[in-house]
C-alpha cells in the first residue's frame, strides 16, 4: 500500500480514538470521584396531576436558593459556601464541594407556573410541580 | 491529627456492619479542619433529623450516623431517581488530645458539624513577659 504524501494526521481521525480514551478514563476513575455526577441529585415523583422534585442540597441556606419555572423547565440555583477558615485554621481533608451550581430539568408537560410550591428542610430541596390544566389529557367520548 | 479508618468517599457504601433494615448505608462526604482551639469535623447528611442523629466517642474512635426517614411521595410514582434514601454512617480516629466534655454538635440545613475542643496543654498559649526595672 502507497501513504499519500502530507500530513499523517490529515488521514488519521484522532478524535474518536481520544473519545475512547476519554471513556476508558471515566470507567477506571468511577466511584472515586463524584465530579461526574450532576449536583444536586434529584428524584422526580409523577402522576397524572403533576411532579414532585426533591434534590439534596445539604448546607444551603433556604433564602439563597433561586427555584423558576418557564413553561416546562424547571431551574434550580443556590451556592455551597465553604466555612470561614482563619489564617491558622487548616483542612484535614476536604471532600464537599462548594460553589455555585445550576440544575434544569425538562418535564414532559407544562407547569401551572402559580401553582408552584417550594420548600426547603434538613438539607433538602422539595418543589410541587401541578400539570397545566391545559395540558392534561382529555378523555374523549366515542359516540356510537 | 485524625486518621480516618475507611477510605470510601461520598455516596459510597458502607459494608463495614449491616443493617437489620434494607436501606442503603452511605458514607457522608466530609469535610475535617483543625483551628488552634478545635478540630471541626462537617459531614453532609441531607434528610437527617437532629433527633435521628448518633454520634459516639468510644476509644478514640468518633462514629457518626444518622438515619433519614424515608421521603414517599405516594401515590405518585418515582419515575427518575437521582439518590437514594438511605442511612449514613463514618468513622473517624481522632488523637488523644481532645477534651472531651467540651464537644459540641449541630445539625443545620441538612449538615452536621462537630466541634472537638483541643485539650487544654496543647492550646497555644501566650507568655507574657515581665518588664524589670
Amino acid at each position: 500500500m502507497m501513504w499519500p504524501t502530507g500530513s499523517f494526521l490529515e488521514y488519521f481521525d484522532a478524535l474518536p480514538e481520544l473519545g475512547r480514551l476519554h471513556r476508558d478514563m471515566d470507567r477506571l476513575f468511577r466511584g472515586y470521584t463524584a465530579a461526574a455526577r450532576p449536583f444536586p441529585p434529584l428524584n422526580v415523583w409523577s402522576d397524572e396531576h403533576g411532579s414532585v422534585v426533591t434534590a439534596e442540597v445539604p448546607g444551603v441556606e433556604p433564602e439563597s436558593v433561586k427555584v423558576t419555572v418557564k413553561g416546562n423547565v424547571l431551574t434550580l440555583e443556590g451556592e455551597r459556601r465553604p466555612d470561614d477558615l482563619g489564617e491558622k485554621d487548616i483542612y484535614h481533608r476536604r471532600e464537599r464541594g462548594y460553589g455555585q451550581f445550576t440544575r434544569s430539568v425538562r418535564l414532559p408537560y407544562d407547569v401551572n407556573e402559580d401553582a408552584v410550591k417550594a420548600n426547603y428542610s434538613r438539607g433538602v430541596l422539595r418543589v410541587e410541580l401541578p400539570r397545566a390544566e391545559a395540558s392534561k389529557p382529555r378523555k374523549i367520548p366515542v359516540a356510537s | 491529627m485524625t486518621q480516618e479508618t475507611k477510605v470510601n468517599v461520598s455516596h459510597e457504601k458502607d459494608v463495614s456492619a449491616e443493617n437489620t433494615r434494607d436501606v442503603p448505608v452511605y458514607v457522608p462526604a466530609t469535610d475535617i479542619y483543625e483551628t488552634p482551639q478545635a478540630i471541626v469535623v462537617v459531614a453532609d447528611m441531607p434528610g437527617v433529623d437532629e433527633k435521628r442523629v448518633d454520634i459516639n466517642l468510644e476509644n478514640n474512635v468518633l462514629t457518626i450516623a444518622g438515619h433519614r426517614a424515608a421521603e414517599e411521595e405516594a401515590p405518585r410514582q418515582l419515575v427518575c431517581c437521582g439518590y437514594l434514601q438511605g442511612d449514613y454512617r463514618r468513622t473517624f480516629a481522632i488523637s488523644d488530645d481532645v477534651n472531651r466534655n467540651g464537644i459540641r454538635a449541630q445539625m443545620k440545613n441538612g449538615v452536621l458539624r462537630i466541634t472537638l475542643p483541643k485539650s487544654e496543654k496543647l492550646q497555644p498559649r501566650k507568655i507574657a513577659v515581665e518588664a524589670q526595672g
